[in-house]
């Protein structure tokens, strides 16, 4: 048997190992070589044994790491550093309030981004909503609502909320309110524009005047 | 055969450019993976725990100095780690020829392991030295193919991108490292 011979079955038995075919199977495919895969998949064993033997002492990458020196904080946020190595737990200090700083200024993107969503909201709310006469007028005493909450008092005047009874947050939307009632006023307006025009006897009059056309 | 785990490689390049910015958390995350494959690979290369300690830290001084260099869209972290790594060690066989003839008896530093029995231990570490013995024989290629593959678990692409070689000849090396392994072992139970 030439060396290439060797070299190729033993190419194929470590590619149908890889694929994850087990070593009694693979050595029932190449019969006459059932010797040489032994001696070969055990080596592959020993050495694949050594990768959890060799372990480095974990001071060594704490001195690693210590070595590094000090860089300037990427981030825009001021966090206090902690040099008491016993809260690290193992891990330098500087990760973990580098981590803190990072997410606290996370935390205030995300409240940024849920205002102007229910801003979106509120202006869709418009859209879509004929609000009542009296459900939408709003008191200075919601102004001081925080996000989220329901709008329980809403309607000063007690009458029902608006139909589809949607969740509005009332304190950080006084310029959509200003425009939302100026909208109203606009509404009321027809309406009592109509009404008017409905009460106007006068019209019957015109109406007998036109022969009943 | 086991695999070292590694994040996804976009997910470490996306840690290299934020280490080539500055940011220490970064680094130290980059270094937390890279690590112990890279001690492992070093302590094989040279089969001296403590050298590999000294090499170890070297290298990862060489990539902190360097990092401003590495181009995060061209080039595969692990491929740079190890590239740093094999380079080191180049460098110290070197030094080391100039100064001495290598000792290719050299036994490798024994690791604390008193779980077992004496017995047993004894016999699993003959064998083991025998093949780190054997191991010796390969040539550096055939050596860094041998630890890259079947001790750190690397994938044949991925060894390809450190040593630079297209993946059938990563797998060539791989068979022919092993039936020179075998061929020694049988050489040294005959004698």
């Amino acid at each position: 048997m030439t060396e290439n011979n060797i070299e190729k079955i033993i190419q194929e038995a470590v590619e149908l190992r890889e694929k994850g075919k087990l070593i009694p199977e693979i050595l029932s495919l190449f019969p006459k070589h059932i010797k040489v895969l032994e001696e070969i998949f055990g080596i592959i064993e020993i050495l694949s044994s050594e990768k959890e033997r060799i372990k480095p002492p974990k001071e060594l990458l704490m001195k690693i790491i210590s070595r590094i020196p000090s860089s300037e904080n990427v981030t825009e946020i001021e966090v206090n550093r902690s040099l008491d190595k016993r809260e690290s737990k193992g891990r330098p200090s500087f990760f973990r309030f580098e981590r803190f700083a990072r997410l606290n200024f996370m935390r205030k993107q995300a409240i940024l981004l849920a205002g102007l969503l229910v801003v979106a909201l509120v202006i869709l709310a418009g859209i879509y909503l004929q609000p009542p006469e009296t459900s939408v007028s709003q008191g200075p005493s919601t102004g001081g609502q925080e996000p989220g909450t329901e709008e329980g008092n809403k309607d000063v005047s007690g009458t029902s909320p608006a139909p589809t009874g949607a969740v509005v947050d009332v304190s950080s939307l006084v310029n959509v309110e200003t425009e939302l009632d100026g909208e109203l006023e606009g509404i009321t307006t027809d309406v009592s524009d109509m009404e008017a025009f409905e009460s106007d006897t006068s019209l019957n009059n015109l109406d007998e005047s036109l022969g009943g056309f | 055969m086991s695999r070292e785990y590694f994040p996804a490689e976009n997910g470490i390049k996306r840690l290299m450019q934020l280490a080539k910015e500055g940011d220490t958390e970064a680094f130290g995350r980059i270094y937390e993976i890279y690590f112990l494959p890279v001690f492992r690979y070093i302590y094989f290369r040279v089969q001296d725990r403590v050298e590999a300690e000294d090499l170890t830290q070297n290298v990862f001084l060489k990539i902190f100095n360097s990092i401003e260099n590495f181009r995060v869209q061209d080039k595969s972290p692990l491929a740079y780690f190890f590239t740093v790594a094999r380079n080191t060690v180049i460098d110290y066989w070197r030094k080391k020829k100039n100064i001495a003839e290598s000792d290719n008896t050299k036994r490798i530093v024994n690791m604390p392991d008193s779980q077992k029995d004496p017995k047993k231990l004894l016999e699993e570490r003959e064998k083991e030295e025998t093949v780190l013995e054997a191991i010796k024989h390969l040539t550096e290629d055939q050596q860094e193919v041998i630890v890259l593959k079947f001790i750190q678990g690397f994938s044949n692409k991925e060894i390809s991108k450190i040593l630079g070689k297209t993946e059938d000849a990563i797998r060539q090396i791989q068979c022919r490292s092993l039936r020179v392994l075998r061929e020694h072992l049988n050489n040294f139970k005959n004698i």
